[in-house]
């Protein structure tokens, strides 16, 4: 209608609005104003609904399978529905928040679903976590493939041997096991998980290196002198050197433990103790002649010490030097007995060196087993931070020795002797508890020791070689020991070159030195050769990095890998409410099972546009397995004003990110097919084309009229129509084809119908008044009226008037004023569909219409919030809006 | 035998620590940026590389003197419709490779606006460096080597002419790179790392490594 909006319009507009509008007469397209022409025949029609409306049941279900599918009219007028069928309600609405609008809702679905890991810790041990991911087994593949709980369920079942080989499998996995959604940030985020493993790369590469060894060392012999002593409290002699240097070469290395050095009261109870120095000092000056030493550490408890001493000319090479030490006395505790150690490094051997004294008494063989348990599980070697601590055995020989108390059993003490005199040792050791202990490996357990030829070390009377004549007159026993271990690292290394393995220690001697006098016990010492590993530097950086590039290559190999079989995804042409289907199969061409997912841009926590639902956002695909991802698009009524405009397009950019991995782009296309759905009414009323052929700039400038500025902009020079063509045609149709249609808007349209008239409404002007005519079923024209409502950006009564609407519902006479305010284009869509809808209950013997059925279809259509509400405040605005609607249904249109 | 903790090595590695940066690839599409990572990390060159639409990821590690740098490298797409997701892969990087290919001025003219968006908006102290790809392609050079040089210099990168056909200068660059990195502070770095108790962290991460190893027996 070309009628200029001066001031004086507005009476034609009263005037149109006075009366009711004769439909037939009426034609936005005709230059002339309205002719508020009053149809005598038509009385205003008040009629009281004979009946409550009746829930259609053909649309409850009708409205279910559309929400569930992706058909054109889905989720049409599912207020209306809603209001009809509040036990429905819920329903539609997630379902619909789901499908289409809220791909952020869906996405906050996806992560408050409980992951793998939360499922599985709930029901398994912490570390079973890893393996879950891991399992590449096919018939697990399939359930993982499915992402649901039983895909979980099946994890206890796995034995974790099998999936020792997928645990490999990538880094990635576990990293995808910790990831924190919220906090994941696409490239950035694999950074920082990353580095949590750089640590483990580091071990890892000490494990490599540790492995090859043989590669980058050479063998050094060294001599290795242990000792042991029980002093039982004496001062020291002058000298040690029947003991200390009994040997013709000097030993690289002195490892001398004494016992009982200190018997006295204070020694129990402080940590001080002069006999401490009086020993070191001796046997600092009993060392080697030939040789220049230094001590390399001294340990203490009560009267348990042990020495270290190397060669000087060692001593850059002897690193890392840690003691600790364990008392098994009285209370399991106090340190009588118990065991000292000291841990050092020379070049590349470690050697820990264990001086105990383990509990007395013949029939206590079990208390000794248990306190060499005790040290063993107690002693650890800490550096200065309290880091790493290493055990005893974690080294590669283990020294031990000491008084360990085993005594000859089931002999008496004269038979013993007697077996001395005559050197019948080797019945002495077939009762020697050690002995016996270490072939039950109830004890040191894979030590060696050497074959015992000296007379048993205990218990002479001090100062003599005479056995202890004492009123106990204890049976002699071998107390007095040298042990050894060499840990399996060496010779594991060893076995792969499948050549014998080379001892690192070899006994040479293994003597008691009777010359020493002053104490009831003998000393003992052992002799070794000991090949010490030293590291090349050249050869050791040709390993590190051949190793390096191994793991490098592993890292790489086993990174998830996958071919897209395209990057872009073309969608065509798409129309308002037409869903468009492309997928994309994704082929796992890796090693190692993919976890996928999109992610968003920048921290963004969409990865796609809202008018975009991907099938599967994130998942799982086994290595040589395919899975197609499908995207569809689908325009609804909140993302088509801006597609219909222009200022948005159907193009982005997805990322699909490989956990762990690489990124892929996957580029969309699409072109939106503009249509009066979705269209304002501000942009219809200026629109004398079919939107098809109206020019893209002037649509967006049209989109920018808000409805606040709509009535100033009136007074500019722009013609335009008093109601959008498109809707006059519908209306138009309706009202000469359709108005005694039975179960008009009651029964759903065709969906290819309805696109039909969507064709015909974008692209084709409308005849003359009552000649018009529109595709497919009436019930489709009905159905595309409701799509044309429910698509407006700025429903019929502006979303600023809703709350005012809602507050005068009952008062017609309040409603009118303020309808009155009302944008125009909006004040004359709304009589002009009043008009029509007051017609329609004339007919309710035939259509089935009444008032009140109207009223509830159309309220929320025409008056509807901004938000959606739910709950009882949404139930209640809808019963406003609904007598609100129906006042003016009953009523003769009078000025607005 | 009878221990169960692993094994552990005796002294501390000559090679020192591990560092670990992110180095990105930019540059115009078709320059070389793939080729260069490909030959880099695998020794090889195809011919006809497929185009990068994306962003791939490789890690590789160099060992210098006295430390180890391990690289996560991220090679993006060249294409210009992918420029605006570019700062998802220079956002944290601490070294970027800037490619240009020799035989086209153009490249050049777009490896300066990534220079200069890489100033802007990566990280203030990432290390740069600019590659002139395709030097075994020199009798279709159209960029002057003296030009990107002397460009290189005022703005501070690293500048090599590199060929991922030949591999020229290729493991150089990536080693210049690694040299000019700052090694002291804590970034990238997990030495010194806790390696007992129960950190989760390990959990996740221990057992693909004995399964690597189990794997390559």
């Amino acid at each position: 209608m070309d009628t200029k909006t001066t001031s004086s319009d507005s009476v034609n507009l009263i005037e149109l609005s006075d009366s009711q509008i004769n439909l037939s007469e009426f034609d936005p397209l005709t230059s002339s104003s309205v002719t508020p022409a009053l149809n005598e025949k038509q009385q205003p029609v008040v009629r009281r609904p004979s009946r409550p409306p009746p829930p259609p049941p053909n649309h409850a279900s009708n409205v279910k399978t559309r929400s569930s599918t992706t058909s054109g009219g889905a989720g049409l007028t599912s207020d209306l529905i809603s209001l009809q069928l509040d036990k429905h309600d819920t329903e539609i609405n997630a379902k619909q928040t789901l499908n289409k609008s809220g791909v952020p809702s869906l996405f906050t679905l996806e992560r408050n679903r409980p992951s793998f890991v939360s499922y599985v810790n709930d029901g398994e041990a912490a570390d079973m976590h890893p393996t879950i991911i891991k399992s590449s087994s096919s018939s697990s593949a399939q359930e993982m493939k499915s992402q649901s709980s039983s895909f979980v369920s099946y994890v206890p079942d796995d034995s974790s041997a099998k999936l020792s080989r997928t645990q490999s499998l990538s880094t990635g996995l576990s990293q995808a096991d910790h990831m924190d959604f919220a906090s994941f940030e696409g490239a950035t985020g694999q950074n920082a998980v990353t580095s949590k493993l750089l640590g483990q790369r580091e071990e890892l590469m000490q494990l490599f290196m540790t492995k090859r060894q043989d590669d980058y060392t050479s063998r050094k012999p060294f001599r290795l002198f242990a000792g042991t002593w029980n002093v039982n409290g004496q001062y020291p002699p002058d000298s040690l050197i029947e003991w200390t240097a009994y040997d013709k070469d000097p030993p690289d290395i002195y490892v001398i433990g004494f016992q009982e050095l200190d018997l006295s009261k204070e020694a129990f109870v402080f940590a001080e103790s002069s006999r401490e120095d009086e020993w070191r000092k001796i046997a600092e000056v009993s060392l080697h002649p030939k040789a220049e030493y230094y001590l390399v550490k001294l340990v203490r408890l009560v009267g348990m010490m042990l020495l270290v001493f190397a060669m000087k000319r060692h001593q850059n090479h002897i690193t890392e030097v840690m003691s600790h030490h364990v008392g098994t006395g009285l209370l399991g505790k106090m340190g009588n007995k118990g065991g000292v150690g000291v841990r050092f490094n020379i070049h590349s051997s470690s050697i820990c060196v264990v001086n105990s004294h383990l509990a007395a008494h013949a029939e206590e063989v079990q208390r000794r087993n248990q306190d060499y348990a005790d040290i063993c599980a107690r002693m650890r070697f800490s550096d200065a931070y309290g880091q790493s601590p290493r055990t005893i055995f974690q080294h590669d020989v283990v020294v031990w020795l000491g008084d360990l108390n085993y005594r000859i059993e089931k002999m008496l003490p004269d038979m013993v002797k007697e077996c001395i005199d005559v050197g019948n040792y080797k019945l002495l050791k077939e009762n020697d508890q050690l002995l016996c202990q270490l072939r039950e490996g109830n004890v040191f357990k894979n030590f060696e020791e050497g074959e015992i030829k000296f007379r048993p070390t205990y218990k002479y009377n001090p100062g003599t070689d005479v056995w202890d004549t004492s009123e106990k007159c204890r049976a002699p026993a071998w107390c007095d020991r040298v042990l050894w271990k060499e840990t399996a690292v060496l010779s594991r290394s060893t076995i792969k070159n499948s050549k014998k393995v080379p001892k690192t220690m070899t006994l040479k001697e293994y003597r008691s030195h009777g010359a020493l006098k002053i104490s009831d016990h003998k000393p003992v010492s052992a002799s070794f050769g000991m090949d010490v590993k030293v590291i090349n530097k050249e050869k050791y950086r040709v390993v590190y990095e051949e190793e390096i590039r191994r793991l490098d290559k592993m890292e790489n190999d086993y990174l998830p890998s996958m071919t897209l079989s395209s990057h872009t995804v073309e969608f065509g042409d798409v129309m308002f409410q037409q869903a468009v289907l492309q997928s994309v199969e994704l082929h796992n061409t890796g090693q190692v099972p993919c976890h996928f997912e999109f992610i968003g841009k920048f921290g963004d926590n969409t990865y796609c546009k809202p008018w975009l639902t991907i099938s599967k956002p994130k998942g799982f695909v086994m290595p040589d397995e395919k899975l197609a991802i499908e995207f569809e698009v689908y325009v609804n009524r909140i993302t088509a004003s801006s597609l219909n405009i222009g200022s948005e397009k159907l193009e982005d950019i997805l990322i699909l990110h490989l956990v762990g991995g690489k990124d892929f782009f996957i580029t969309l296309n699409g072109k939106y097919i503009a249509s009066c759905f979705g269209s304002s009414l501000e942009a219809l009323c200026r629109m004398k084309d079919p939107i098809q052929q109206v020019d893209q700039k002037l649509l967006l400038k049209w989109s920018k009229i808000s409805v606040q500025d709509a009535n100033d902009s009136e007074s500019s020079d722009e013609h335009t129509l008093q109601v959008p063509k498109e809707l006059w045609w519908i209306l138009d149709y309706l009202y000469h084809h359709a108005r005694s249609q039975p179960d008009l808007f009651q029964q759903p349209g065709l969906h290819h119908e309805l696109q039909e008239i969507q064709k015909c409404l974008d692209s084709q002007v409308p005849v003359t008044k009552g000649l018009n005519s529109l595709p497919g079923s009436s019930h489709s024209s009905a159905e595309a009226l409701l799509v044309f409502l429910e698509a407006l950006p700025e429903p019929v009564i502006p979303f600023c008037y809703y709350q005012q609407c809602l507050d005068v519902h009952s008062n017609l006479q309040h409603s009118k004023e303020l309808l009155k305010t009302m944008p125009v284009h909006h004040r004359n869509v709304f009589n002009y569909l009043i008009a029509f809808l007051q017609e329609l209950p004339k007919y309710e013997d035939k259509n089935g219409l009444s008032v009140h059925l109207i009223a509830t279809i159309f309220a929320g259509l025409i008056l509807r919030p901004q938000q959606r509400k739910s709950g009882i405040e949404a139930r209640i605005e809808r019963e406003k809006s609904i007598v609100f609607v129906e006042r003016y249904l009953m009523n003769n249109l009078e000025e607005l | 035998m009878a221990s169960r903790a692993p094994q552990r090595p005796n002294n501390a590695s000559p090679q020192g620590k591990i560092c670990q940066f992110k180095l990105v690839l930019l540059g115009e599409s078709a320059v070389g940026k793939s080729s260069l990572v490909l030959r880099f990390v695998k020794g090889q060159f195809h011919e006809y590389q497929e185009s990068t639409i994306g962003a791939a990821f490789l890690t590789q590690t160099v060992c210098l003197q006295d430390t180890t740098v391990k690289f996560e490298i991220w090679d993006t797409a060249g294409q210009e419709r992918y420029h605006s997701l570019a700062p998802m892969y220079y956002r944290g990087a601490q070294a970027a490779i800037v490619v240009y290919d020799i035989t086209n001025q153009d490249t050049f003219a777009r490896a300066k606006t990534w220079v200069k968006e890489l100033q802007r908006q990566a990280s203030p102290n990432i290390v740069i460096a600019l590659a002139g790809n395709k030097s075994d392609l020199s009798n279709k050079r159209m960029v002057d080597h003296d030009e990107a040089a002397a460009y290189s210099d005022e703005n501070g990168l690293l500048f090599m002419e590199t060929s991922a056909k030949t591999a020229m200068h290729v493991n150089d660059i990536f080693l210049a790179i690694a040299e000019k990195l700052p090694k002291n502070d804590a970034g990238g770095t997990a030495a010194n790392r806790p390696t007992s108790g129960v950190d989760i962290t390990q959990g996740g991460g221990s057992n693909p490594q004995g399964g690597c190893c189990g794997r390559s027996q």
